[in-house]
Parts: C-alpha cells; structure tokens; sequence
C-alpha cells in the first residue's frame, strides 16, 4: 500500500511549501507593490510614475493620516522625494491646511510614506479638498512626476477655527483619543494659526489648561493632565473618563499671556 | 425507640460526666446540668429553689451547689433554648443520689425566637416571639446598644455602639453573607425571615467568647432552625395581617424527625402596601413582595456526627424605598451551608463544627416609577443598577475544656466575588446614555486564625484572652475597573494590596456575691477595609447624600476598646439587670472625605471616639407578672474633624411589663427617644431629630391546643416620628394593628 510513488508525494510536499515561500519573499524583494489594506484615497500617474494615496479610513474634518507609494508599472520607484500639501478651492479662493509632508523613511508598519493633514471644513458645496503631490527623485535627476487627487471629507467636531481679537487664526484639532476608554486617555491636540492662504504655522508655545466635564451629570474628573508641547504644534496631555456618555473637553489656551479662546470639544462614547 | 435513646442518653451522660457525679452534703445541693440529647454538660444554666432568692448558675462542666434550707424544694432550672425543668426534692432523696438534670433542646414546632445579646444572655422577643410571620429586625427592636438603620419599612440594617455597616459583622448561621447593592438596599435581614431561625445571637462590641469578631461594632448571627431527630411529622401554619401597611403574610412549616434523620420545609410569603406614618398620611410607594423558601435536612450518620445542610431562597419583588431615589425591582438570594458537628471527639475536646457555605445575591432596582425630572439628585436621567454577589468560606471551630480553661479555637477562610454597574438613561433622547461600573468584579479573599481562653479560678474569677490573626487580598478582575482606578489613584503602586491585621483582647470577670458579678475587657485589633470601601465607585450613600468613591489604598483600622460591665442576678431571680459602660478609639477611622460637590473618598482620617452605656433592669412580680427597663446612649465624636461623628443614635430605651400563662399572655411595652442634635454638619447631610415615646401592646392567647392567636397594636397613640437612623427622615408606622393566627400539629 505504502508504495514508493507515495513516498516520493509525501518528500516533495513539505519541499513544495519552502519553495513557494521563499519565491513569495523574493517577491517582496524584487520592489514589486502590493495591496496594504487600507482605505484607497486616489491615484494619478504622471510621467511614467504612478502615486496612490491612502489612508486608514475615509478622510474627515481633522487630523488624518496619508499614506503614499510610488510605482513603476508595479515595481516601486525607488527613494522617492514627496511635496505634499492640502488644497480646498472654493469659488472664490483656494487655501490649504495644517500638513505634514512624508519624511525620506518607509513607515515601519505599513511600510509606506507617511504624511498628515489636518482638513479645517468638509469638502462638498462650499468647495473641495485635494491633494497635490509631487515626486522627485532624490538623486536630483531632473525626474518629476506631478499630480491631484481629489478626495472627499467628511464632517466632524474635532477642529476649532477660530480668531482672536487681534484678528489671528487659529485652528484648535482634537487629534486623540480616537477610541477612548474608561480610565486614562493619552490626549492629543493640535494648535495651529493660519499665517496666510497657503500657509499654516506650529504653536509652539500655548499653555492649556484642560478639564473633561459631564453636562448630563454635571461633573468632571480627577486626575488630568493638560496637554503640553511636544514638537511641531502638537500638544499631549491625560484624560480621564471613569464613565462612558457624553463628554466635554473644556480647553483655554494662552499664549504669551494673551488668552487666544475657550473652546469645547463633544465626545460621545 | 424511645428506651434506647434514653439508655443512649445515659450512657452519653456517664462517659460524659464521669467523675462529676452529683451529691448533696448538709444543707446545700449539688449537681450537674446536661444536655438530654447529647449529654453535653450546659454551663451558665439557671438552677434556683421555686419561691425562694436561692439560685445559681452552672460552672464550666455543668455543676452547680446550692444552699437549702428546708427539707423540700422544688429546683427550677432553665437554659436558652431549653425546656424550663422542674424538680421536686427532698434531703433524704438527695443524699443517697447524685443529681443529673437533664434538659430537653426545645422542639422546633413549638420554639421561639431567642433574641441574645452577650451576658445579658436574655430572651428580648416578648411574648410574640413565636410569631414566625413578623420580620427579623422585629425581634431586636428593644436589645440595648442595638440600632437599625431604616431605609424603608423593610430589611433595617443593624448598627451596634453606634457602628454600621463593615464595622459590624452580621452573619445567617456563621455564614457571611455580601449584599449585592450597592446603596445599601438589600442588608442582610433582607434575606432572612423569622421563620428561617431558632435564636439571634447579637455580640455588643468585641465579644471575646465564643462569639470573638474582630468587627469593632460587634455581630450580629442569625442562628438558622434546625429540625429535631425522634420528633415526628409535625407542622405549622401561620398568617398575619396588619393594618398599618395592609400587610399580608402566610407561612407553613412541615418537618419530620426520626432517630437519625431529622427534615424541615418551609415558606414565607409577604405582600405590604403603603406604610402609613403616625399622622395619618400615606408613604406613598412604600409597599414590598417577597418570598422566602428554607430547607434544613439534618442527619446523624453515627453517633457523635451531624451534618446539617441548609439553604434559603429569598426572592423579592418590587420593595419601595420612597425616600430615597430607587426601588427595588427585583432580589434573589441563595443561601446554602453544610455544617458538620462532631460532638465529644476526645474527653477534652466537646465539639469540633466546620461550616462550608457559599451563597449568591442579585439585586435590581431602578427609578422608572419615579418623576427623575422633579428630583434634585441625579436629575432627569433614570439609573437602572444592577449587583451581583457571591461568597463562599469555610469554618472550622473546636471547643475545648481542659480542667479549669475553655478553650475555643477557630479557622475561616471566606472569599466574596462582587460586581455591580449602572446605566444613566438621560430623559432627553438626544443625550447619549452612560454608563458605569460601580464595583469591577471585585475580589476579596481572606483567611483568619483565632483562639479564645477562659480560666476559672477557684475564688471567682473568670480570666479570658483571644487573639485572632487574619490576612487578605485583593483583586480587581474587569480591565475597566483597573482602568479607572489607575486614573484615580496615579501614585498606587499596587492597586490589589494584600493585608495583615492582628487582633487581641482580655477580660477579667470576679464573681462578688452569688449574685453580682463584675468585670473588665480590654480589646485592640485592626479592621481590613472591606472591598465597597477599597472598590466601590460612584456609590450613592443615602445616610448621608454622598457619592463615594472606594480607595485601593486604605490602611488597616484600628480599634481599641474598653469595657466595665456589672450584672446583678439572672433571668429567674426576682431582681436582675445589666450596666455596661464602654469607650471605643478608632485610628485610622475610614470615612469619607469630601471631594468636590457630592463627591466624598474613602480615606484614613484621623481618630474618632465612641463611647456609651448600656443598662437593663428586669423584675419578677407576684403572679407572673414581669417588667423591665433598658436604655442605651452612644457619644460620637470626630477628632480630625472636631464634630460629631453621623448617624449617632440618641439616649434611647423602652419600658415594658408583661404576664404570661398558658391561657392568655399580655404585654405592654414603651419605647422612647431622646432629641438627637449632635450631628456632623461639615462632612454629612445629617438632620436633628426629636423625641419620641411610641407605646405598643401585645397579646396572645391559646384557643384550642394547636391554634394560636396573637393581635397587638404598636404605635398605641398613633404618633408621628422620625427616628435618628432613619434615611431622609423616612417617618416610622403609624398605630399598627396586627394579628395574626397559627395553626400547629
């Protein structure tokens, strides 16, 4: 029964296996792109490159997070050199937005450039969002492949334009936490001021006082800590939620001993 | 049948008693008291000559000596829980034979309630003790020293010297017990019924023996009933009415005993409406429904061994609490023990009794019969909570006699499993609901080894010494619960502490004359907080209109207490009473501090002082009239507060007279309160209260050999009042007429 054709099946399986393995590893070796799983924001292709952006899920009002690769005919463009930037426009008028471009080094985990932007109003009737991308190479070649993608974004309650009384613009955006929990929160927010149509610039130096607070209940609670300045406009602090409903985050931000505004942020969870 | 038990009876007697033969020499009777069951010698049995102020107590192993004068005398002898004995003697028949008095345990279908409390050792329940319809907390109302917190009129949470709550230990037959919420609203007495007990035994303070809790306040055990072997099919069955809350209770017992098997079924069932409050006015949505289900199967495999299993099932309805901002929705208790006893293992050892329980409470109670947007606290939300409990523990305790000493000697180990949350639905439906875990699957788990010894001197003092040592743990078993508590408290390294605490006492007791007895105890120990004080979050305390948050790192607290106690003769001796004078320091008193708002925190703070007495007089009349007197005070005070500390209660005690006989028994009894205006005004919601005087009348009589009637009206003058320790000033019943009937065979 156990004749040496079985034999010959069973020996040449398990080497099958290691064979198949390891050309999918050369695969990834050989540049080829592949699917990250993430949400697809857009493409365009310019001068023989392709760009895609993505991003974890569907843009909205905010920080978000974007996520870009460059190929040639599915081979990865090796070293690329990104400009990112946002653009709204609007009938009138175009502006941008806070972003942050792509820095020279693949994001570990989706092995992808990772860029941000903080959307300030959703795209729709008053106008829409895109984003205009631009590759070199970073042997500064000459090699340029240029291009838009237009994307939609959603409403939401995390950014807080406003002005002061001295006629500065400010964008206030709750960044995090993204899924609170019961219990203690990092908290992240960012502070911003728009220094013209194109061109928004890192608060560095705002203090903030912070306090949660249940209007429902009519309470806070204990032990926060209100965000301090990290790096590039970022602020990062504590809250704490001892119960799930609805949630305010109270903020009053100073700087250089000028109250730039109160502002509340809603959170229901 | 009944030869052999008696022969058994004997033989028991003899190995027992051995040497301790009775004997009566000139003038003065000598003998033993013992148990006509098991042979047990009883200690601090009654034995006095009928018409006479001759009488004594038994010692240790049962003797006692009398002095007689004439040459005929009829010995009474009586014990808690045993049939009174008569004896008819003459000098001639004593001389040629030894004395053994052998007491019969009484039959559960024709018990009573015992109420005890420490040496006053006295049966407080009047003569509608055997009314198995009325509530527990019925049955204690008159103990000195013995208060209740009252949140509705049902399940009245017991407060001793002036302490509640974890500080005292209230236990269904050595059994702790979890109350599954959170507020507050389900105490232990929620869960048991009168019919469920043979005695309650309350422990004022720190008892030192038998009854040694290291609860500073005392316990409080409700003894189960138990069924009697050789006894027969027997039964009862009983229903009550009273008027004050249209109250309605049936109750039927069955049990059956032979030689070495003994089974007792039971039920309660009890149905109120509004309780009217003394001027006449309606406590509107104050009425409850519950039933109560009890089983005890007691078997003797072989001599010497017993085991007992018991359960109670108590299942609530809607109970509610009108003063306060929820009601009871629904409760379910399961309660269920086995207890082995192994009588007389060696010639010194008399007893060894291991207990291995567990039981589970459920508690609902929500607010939707309420108008939550006319209330000030928690305004337009609904808050549906819910808890769940489970304990489980075993005992083992062994009683020794060595000579002169007592020894007792005791092993726990418990573990209490709690979880409890609450859903905030706001009125409004655009305002998302919350909600909140109140108790995250808490555990704790504690182990405890204790010791008592008494020494009987041979010229009248009694020297006794405990000590107990425990340890316990912690651990919180839902993330979200750890979560929160991380958040509150950053700088805990350990959120699951582990503690140990030590407990020691000593008394000394002298015996100054036949009847006057006098004596000092001394005690120190250290309490382990307990897992609502650790762990609780968010928890609504009616007594005061706080909302407490529990804190992981509590210290222990600490308890030293004394005592100056005088008794003068006993329950059958013309004249006798009780005084006890006490003070009780407590260091590292937990309490809550005041957070923000309504908010308090369990912390650590400071000492707080307690001090009080308690006193009872007691006097038999000609034809069998008997009348009494108790009064009790307790003084509170915060030190690190400088107030008084809350929910005190005032000077307070009753009056009573009484004639019982066979045909028909009468009581009259007055109880009163004095103004209570020491109130903690910084750290509680607290309220002065007035004095009361309430007059209540009881009466019962035989109409044939096996039906009973017993009618009472308590509150005679239909007063108004409010007691201390009533919640939100929850005014007490108004002029209740009750009655009810009881049909044995």
């Amino acid at each position: 029964m156990f004749t040496k054709k079985t034999f010959i099946s069973i020996l040449l399986v398990p080497f099958a296996l290691i064979l198949t393995i390891a050309c999918s590893e050369l695969n990834d070796d050989s540049g080829l792109v592949s699917d990250p799983g993430l949400f697809k924001l857009g493409e365009f292709t310019d001068n023989g490159l392709t760009v895609i952006a993505y991003s974890e899920s569907p843009l909205s009002v905010g920080y978000n997070e974007i996520y870009l690769e460059a190929h040639e005919n599915s081979v990865r463009f090796d070293q690329p050199h990104f400009l990112f930037h946002t653009m709204m426009h609007m009938e009138h008028h175009s502006h941008t937005s806070p972003f942050g471009e792509p820095g020279h080094i693949r994001d570990k985990d989706l092995d992808l450039y990772k860029a941000w932007a903080i959307f300030t109003m959703p795209g729709g009737m008053a106008g829409n969002w895109e984003l205009q991308i631009t590759v070199h190479d970073r042997d500064h070649s000459g090699f340029e492949s240029k291009g838009t993608i237009e994307i939609e974004v959603d409403d939401s309650n995390r950014v807080k334009n406003f002005m002061t009384e001295d006629e500065e613009r400010f964008v206030l955006t709750l960044i995090g936490p993204s899924d609170p929990e019961i219990g203690l929160n990092d908290l992240f927010v960012g502070l911003h001021k728009r220094e013209s149509m194109m061109k928004y610039a890192p608060v560095l130096n705002a203090d903030m006082d912070f306090e949660p607070w249940m209007p429902s209940m009519d309470h806070g609670s204990s032990n926060n800590v209100s965000p301090v300045h990290e790096e590039n406009g970022f602020y990062k602090g504590q809250v704490n939620f001892n119960m799930t409903g609805d949630w305010e985050l109270r903020f009053e931000i100073e700087s250089g001993g000028e109250v730039l505004g109160h502002h509340t942020f809603k959170l229901n969870f | 049948m009944f030869s052999k038990k008696i022969k058994l009876i004997t033989l028991f007697s003899l190995l027992l008693c051995g040497s301790l033969q009775a004997a009566h020499t000139g003038g003065s009777i000598t003998g033993i008291v013992v148990d006509a069951v098991t042979g047990k010698a009883l200690s601090g049995a009654h034995v006095y000559i009928l018409n006479s102020d001759i009488g004594t107590v038994t010692d240790r192993e049962g003797h006692f000596t009398l002095r007689a004068e004439n040459h005929h005398a009829v010995l009474v002898i009586s014990y808690m829980g045993y049939e009174e004995h008569f004896h008819h003697h003459s000098m001639g028949e004593m001389e040629n034979s030894g004395l053994t008095i052998e007491l019969n345990p009484k039959l559960m279908q024709s018990d009573n309630l015992y109420v005890s409390a420490g040496r006053m050792n006295m049966a407080y329940s009047g003569i509608y003790s055997g009314a198995k319809t009325r509530p527990v907390e019925d049955h204690m109302s008159s103990i000195p020293g013995l208060d209740m917190v009252t949140r509705t009129h049902f399940a009245k949470d017991p407060v001793i010297r002036g302490l509640r709550d974890a500080r005292v230990n209230v236990m269904i037959d050595g059994m702790r017990l979890t109350p599954a919420c959170v507020d507050g609203m389900d105490p232990v007495t929620a869960y048991v019924e009168t019919d469920n007990l043979k005695s309650i035994e309350i422990s004022r303070g720190q008892e030192s023996y038998p009854l040694f809790s290291t609860a500073p306040g005392g316990s409080v055990n409700f003894a189960m009933a138990r069924p009697s072997f050789d006894s027969g099919l027997n039964g009862s069955a009983e229903t009550g009415y009273h008027f004050v809350n249209n109250q309605q209770m049936v109750q039927g017992a069955l049990s059956y005993g032979r030689e070495e098997l003994a089974v007792r079924f039971s039920g309660t069932y009890r149905n109120a409406g509004d309780l009217m409050a003394g001027n006449g006015s309606r406590i509107t949505d104050s009425g409850l429904e519950k039933g109560n289900l009890f089983a005890s199967i007691l078997y003797q495999p072989v001599d010497d061994h017993q085991l007992n299993l018991r359960y109670i099932g108590d299942f609530a309805g809607k109970i509610g609490y009108p003063k306060l901002i929820m009601d009871t929705r629904r409760a379910d208790a399961h309660i269920a023990g086995l207890e082995h006893a192994w009588k007389n293992p060696s010639s010194r050892i008399n007893n060894v009794t291991s207990n291995l329980y567990v039981n589970r409470v459920e508690h609902w109670m929500d607010d939707y019969s309420r108008d939550v947007t006319q209330r000030e606290v928690m305004k337009d939300m609904n808050m549906p909570m819910y808890g769940k409990t489970m304990t489980a523990g075993l005992t083992s305790e062994l009683n020794a006699s060595i000579g002169s000493h007592l020894l007792n000697a005791k092993f726990e180990i418990y573990a209490v499993r709690a979880y409890a949350d609450m859903l905030m639905e706001p009125v409004n439906a655009d305002v998302r609901d919350m909600y909140l875990v109140n108790l995250g699957d808490v555990s704790q788990r504690n182990a405890s080894l204790s010791g008592s010894h008494r020494y009987y001197t041979d010229n009248g003092w009694v020297i006794g010494s405990n000590v107990q040592l425990e340890i316990g743990t912690n651990r919180i078993h839902e993330q979200s619960a750890v979560a929160t508590y991380r958040a509150e408290y950053p700088e805990l390294n350990d959120l699951e502490p582990t503690q140990i605490v030590y407990s020691i006492g000593f008394d000394a007791e002298k015996r100054l004359s036949e009847r006057v007895r006098t004596g000092v105890r001394l005690t120190d120990s250290y309490r382990l907080p307990d897992h609502m004080e650790r762990y609780g979050y968010y928890i609504y305390q009616p007594l005061d209109g706080f909302f407490y948050h529990g804190n992981p790192g509590l210290g222990t607290e600490r308890s030293s207490q004394a005592e100056l106690f005088v008794t003068y003769g006993n329950d059958r001796t013309r004249w006798n009473g009780s005084s006890s004078i006490w003070v009780n320091r407590m260091d590292n008193y937990i309490a809550g501090i005041r957070d923000e708002n309504l908010f308090k925190r369990f912390e650590n703070m400071g000492v707080a002082l307690l001090t009080g007495f308690e006193m009872n007089l007691n006097v038999r009349m000609a034809g069998r009239w008997d009348g009494g007197a108790a009064a009790s005070y307790v003084f509170g005070q915060h030190n690190e507060l400088d107030e008084p500390l809350p929910m005190i209660p005032p000077l307070k005690g009753s009056l009573f007279v009484q004639r019982e006989s066979d045909i028909i028994s009468f009581e009259t009894r007055l109880r009163w309160a004095a103004p209570q205006n020491r109130i903690a005004e910084q750290n509680s919601l607290e309220s002065p209260t007035g004095s009361y005087a309430l007059l209540d009348i009881y009466g019962k009589t035989s109409l044939t050999g096996s039906i009973t009637l017993q009618a009472g009206v308590e509150n005679v003058l239909n007063i108004y009042y409010v007691d201390h320790l009533s919640v939100n000033s929850m005014p007490g019943g108004g002029r209740n007429v009750h009655l009810s009937l009881k049909y044995s065979f």
